[in-house]
């Protein structure tokens, strides 16, 4: 050891040195960063007026967030006080908006109006297009499970109600702190992903858009002999539950949801006219609404035969989200019109509207004639599905396997309204999510 | 004593100066009578500390800078935590602290009575302290509580503690055996590198890679001063840097497999979900630094992960040179941010001085350790010395950007209880081993620097 430490004051030094050194040239990057004057640095610049605006914030008393009956959702009485949440439902919706826990939702998206104060220190109203009951009904049927709720109105695109749910956790909004504790120790990979614009393997509710196509290619009549089983490329396609449908059509394929039927017709149609029909019922596109924006996946450009046929039917690499399948179902029941769906009704203060919303036309997916044959078909797979006929829904359902679980889906439409509800993570199967549906169009006939 | 009681006595009248400024400081805030209610314990432990520091010839300059550390943490906690006060647990464990830590430098004062050149007693104390490391990891391994994804905490009893702090002094306490026992480098060198490894694989399964960075300077800082031949020096160096790049590519590459398998709509689970999730930790911690300002432009990762970053950088900024009465706040200001806590109340260039006065303790006592005679002894000494100022440069690099942030606590600082415990524990042995004569355990002064018999080339260190 003696040897060893011969010259140890010298090595000592070289460390000490480092560590002035350290101390110098952090000491100066301390001082250049917290520099407090404008010009020094442009992050520090941008940091700086946030801070304004956050002690702006601070002297405001949260604006209002009603609903569309201007019934209230969040109310605030004093400045810096987090505004009491008056329905759980919207949760996920609304989110939160704190200093201690950060921002999350709607109120964070428009906190600027929430928390930009009038002369008498109040923030804007935010009147969304939901209505409370419907909301909390919504919210009622998915609660506990992986699962979203969207209702549109399908000649406004106005959302009527948009719930989103997490397995055995509630989206607390007037306890933030907890919320946020149990959400991140929950160990659960989706608990901060509103489900509305989660990406999911949607399954057989992507089979109204194919249809569309097939019968645009006047091909709704040609009839294929289902064996039960399409061998494309190097992969066999199979029916749910191994149904062997027999000779059938367009109209009875949709029905009977017949994977081999609709493979079969995407690798003959093949991918560029699959993709441009995908496209125009706003799949693959960002679709850019007035609170976020929704992404899904489908890219069939270099894909192999077997994609192709896969994507036909709602499988392989195309990811939609709940908002993506509702919004399908929006167009089939607007004769093909692809109507933008949006939230907020208004904002406002007492001294005028900052912002109106307003029915917007994407543009057309496909021709009337073929959106109401489709229609037709799915009036029929409603019937097949257990819905009594007479309550004129028309529906789809989409079940989707990954990993030994479901991801179920229904997608459905009335004269009026449009109702989605997916649940992932499921052992349901799509079908079984149509009394859900059917309790929510009562709710609504009783708006 | 004459001279200690004058170098208490001075100290404590520049304290009472710098204590009404804290309380005219706390005036402005309405924190006047927690800050008090701390204070007047505190004087009470710091002036024993510094008499005896002083009676046994120890270094005041040190003690001086530990007890202004140990207020200015206890002041830091105050304004955090506001009119609330501190919360009970970190009250009883400011008193229990300095108990711990007597029990700890007395089992060190112990253990450098032993005669370590003996191969059996070398040996013996060699396997007790390789074992307690693989005690403190298994026992994390089995009964660890998983918190923000690390599993460094035990629960019992409405109280947790940290064990992972446990480790460093453990690790240093290997060194100071191994050193102090083999002879052979190369055996020296490879047992170290081996308790390296295993500490460090174990470190790994548990998330802990704030430790694990502080245990692998540790190492390298250790073998460059304490091993004459170089080879081993850049031999540690970099078998490090090679672990902790080829490790970021194996995660880097099971990252783009699992982006792969998610495109393809599988779901991922297990450990490949595991190692992604810390390759994803570790990533986002990097780019941080290197790109801050696109990072910061976009909203959703200013609100979402990197929130903690940004509050940060705004605290930093509305702190600016001289401090704020901002009330912003960032999660775990307490403990992590500390330092970023005490930059928005106090400002930078108070920030600076609270940096000088951690390097004071850290030059004070590695010079001295440097003409201790024992090696065991010595490497204890530069081993605690480092174990104070590596998590403090770590802690507020990361915090401040400077570099990745690693959740690692801030000496003093932080309210940590297992954090307090162990700086508490390194400042008293530091105390201790600068002592120039002391009590041995029979009762007799002996004198550390009597002779200086590692270089006999030097002059001898004199107060």
């Amino acid at each position: 050891m003696k040897s060893v430490c011969t010259s140890v004051k010298d090595r000592t030094l070289v460390v000490v040195s480092g560590f002035v050194a350290l101390l110098v040239v952090f000491s100066c990057y301390l001082v250049y960063y917290s520099a407090s004057f404008y010009g020094i640095n442009e992050t520090g610049d941008e940091v700086k007026e946030n801070l304004a605006r956050t002690e702006q914030r601070m002297a405001t008393i949260e604006g209002c967030i009603t609903d569309s009956n201007d019934d209230r959702i969040t109310y605030a009485e004093k400045p810096n006080q987090p505004a009491a949440c008056m329905h759980l439902s919207y949760g996920q919706l609304i989110g939160y908006n704190s200093l201690t826990y950060g921002k999350y939702g709607l109120r964070r998206t428009f906190e600027k109006e929430l928390f930009t104060g009038d002369k008498d220190h109040h923030g804007a109203t935010l009147k969304l297009t939901t209505v409370n009951r419907l909301q909390d009904a919504a919210y009622e049927e998915i609660k506990g499970t992986e699962g979203c709720v969207v209702i549109l109105e399908n000649a406004t695109g106005r959302i009527l109600a948009l719930a989103t749910a997490c397995p055995g956790l509630e989206f607390d909004v007037n306890h933030v702190g907890k919320t946020v504790k149990a959400f991140d120790s929950s160990g659960y990979d989706g608990a901060w992903i509103q489900n509305w614009s989660k990406k999911l393997a949607p399954g057989s509710t992507m089979k109204p858009v194919t249809a569309t196509l097939v019968y645009d290619e006047n091909r709704s009549e040609e009839v294929y002999d289902d064996t039960g089983s399409e061998k494309i490329g190097g992969y066999v396609f199979h029916n749910a539950g191994g149904a062997v449908n027999g000779r059938i059509t367009l109209k009875k394929a949709v029905v009977k949801s017949c994977n081999t039927y609709f493979s079969h017709m995407a690798d003959e149609i093949g991918s560029f006219k699959l993709q441009e029909r995908a496209e125009a019922f706003y799949i693959g596109k960002e679709l850019e609404l007035d609170f976020c924006t929704i992404r899904s996946e489908h890219n069939l450009t270099h894909s192999t035969t077997e994609e192709i046929a896969a994507a036909g039917i709602g499988q392989g690499k195309l990811l939609l989200t709940p908002m993506n399948m509702a919004l399908i179902a929006q167009t089939i029941a607007n004769g093909g019109a692809v109507k933008k769906p949006y939230l907020i009704d208004s904002i406002y203060t007492p001294q005028g509207f900052l912002y109106q919303g307003k029915t917007e036309v994407l543009g057309r997916a496909c021709a009337e004639e073929t959106a109401a044959y489709v229609a037709d078909a799915m009036r029929e797979a409603a019937v097949s599905y257990g819905i009594d006929k007479n309550l004129g829904i028309h529906a789809k359902t989409g079940t989707a396997q990954v990993n030994g679980t479901h991801r179920a889906s229904f997608i459905s439409f009335n004269d009026s309204y449009t109702v989605c509800i997916v649940e992932n993570h499921t052992s349901k199967a799509g079908r079984n999510l149509a009394p859900k549906a059917v309790r929510l169009y009562k709710v609504l006939e009783s708006l | 004593m004459k001279k200690a009681i004058q170098d208490t006595g001075l100290f404590l009248v520049l304290n009472a100066v710098f204590v009404v400024l804290l309380v005219l400081f706390a005036m402005n805030r309405n924190l006047t009578n927690e800050m008090l209610a701390i204070f007047f314990p505190m004087l009470i432990v710091t002036s024993g500390a510094l008499l005896y520091t002083g009676y046994y010839d120890g270094d005041m300059l040190t003690a001086m800078s530990a007890a202004l550390l140990l207020e200015i943490g206890q002041m830091t906690q105050v304004l955090i935590f506001g009119e609330g006060g501190l919360p009970l647990k970190s009250k009883v464990l400011l008193l229990a602290a300095p108990l711990v830590g007597a029990i700890g430098v007395w089992l060190i004062s112990w253990l450098e009575t032993k005669d370590f050149s003996n191969a059996a007693v070398g040996q013996t104390y060699l396997l007790i302290s390789t074992g307690m490391l693989a005690f403190v990891l298994l026992v994390l391994l089995v009964f660890g509580k998983e918190k923000n994804g690390t599993k460094a905490w035990i629960e019992a009893g409405g109280f947790s503690i940290q064990p992972t702090e446990f480790l460093k002094p453990l690790y240093v306490l290997f060194h100071a055996v191994l050193w102090s026992s083999c002879r052979n480098r190369q055996k020296s060198f490879l047992l170290s590198a081996g308790l390296t490894v295993m500490v460090a694989m174990l470190l790994l399964l548990i998330n802990e890679l704030g430790t694990l960075l502080v245990i692998l300077l540790l190492w390298i800082i250790l073998h460059f001063i304490f091993s004459d031949k170089p080879v081993y020096s850049v031999t540690a160096l970099l078998g490090t840097v090679t672990a902790v790049l080829s490790g970021y590519g194996i995660l880097s590459f099971i990252h783009s497999r699992v982006v792969r398998l998610s495109e393809m709509g599988e779901e991922i689970n297990g450990a490949l979900f595991r190692l992604n999730t810390i390759y994803r930790k570790l990533h986002d911690r990097i780019m941080i630094v290197f790109d801050e300002e696109q990072l910061f432009s976009n909203a959703d990762y200013r609100n979402g992960d990197g929130y903690q970053f940004y509050k940060a950088r705004e605290m930093i900024l509305k702190g600016g040179l001289f401090g704020s009465m901002s009330s912003t706040h960032v999660p775990v200001e307490d403990s992590d941010y500390a330092f970023v806590g005490l930059i928005l109340r106090c400002g930078v260039v108070f920030a600076i001085v609270v940096l000088v006065l951690f390097f004071v303790i850290f030059y004070r006592t590695v010079m001295k350790s440097v003409h201790i005679d024992n090696p065991f002894k010595s490497v204890m000494m530069t081993g605690a010395s480092l174990s104070l100022i590596l998590p403090t440069f770590i802690n507020v690099m990361g915090t401040t950007n400077f570099s990745f942030m690693t959740g690692i606590c801030i000496p003093f600082l932080s309210n940590g209880g297992t954090s307090m415990l162990l700086t508490t524990f390194y400042i008293m042995l530091l105390l201790w081993g600068t002592c120039d004569r002391r009590p041995d355990l029979n009762g007799r002064f002996v004198r550390n620097h009597a002779k200086p018999k590692i270089q006999p080339e030097d002059v001898p260190f004199t107060r």
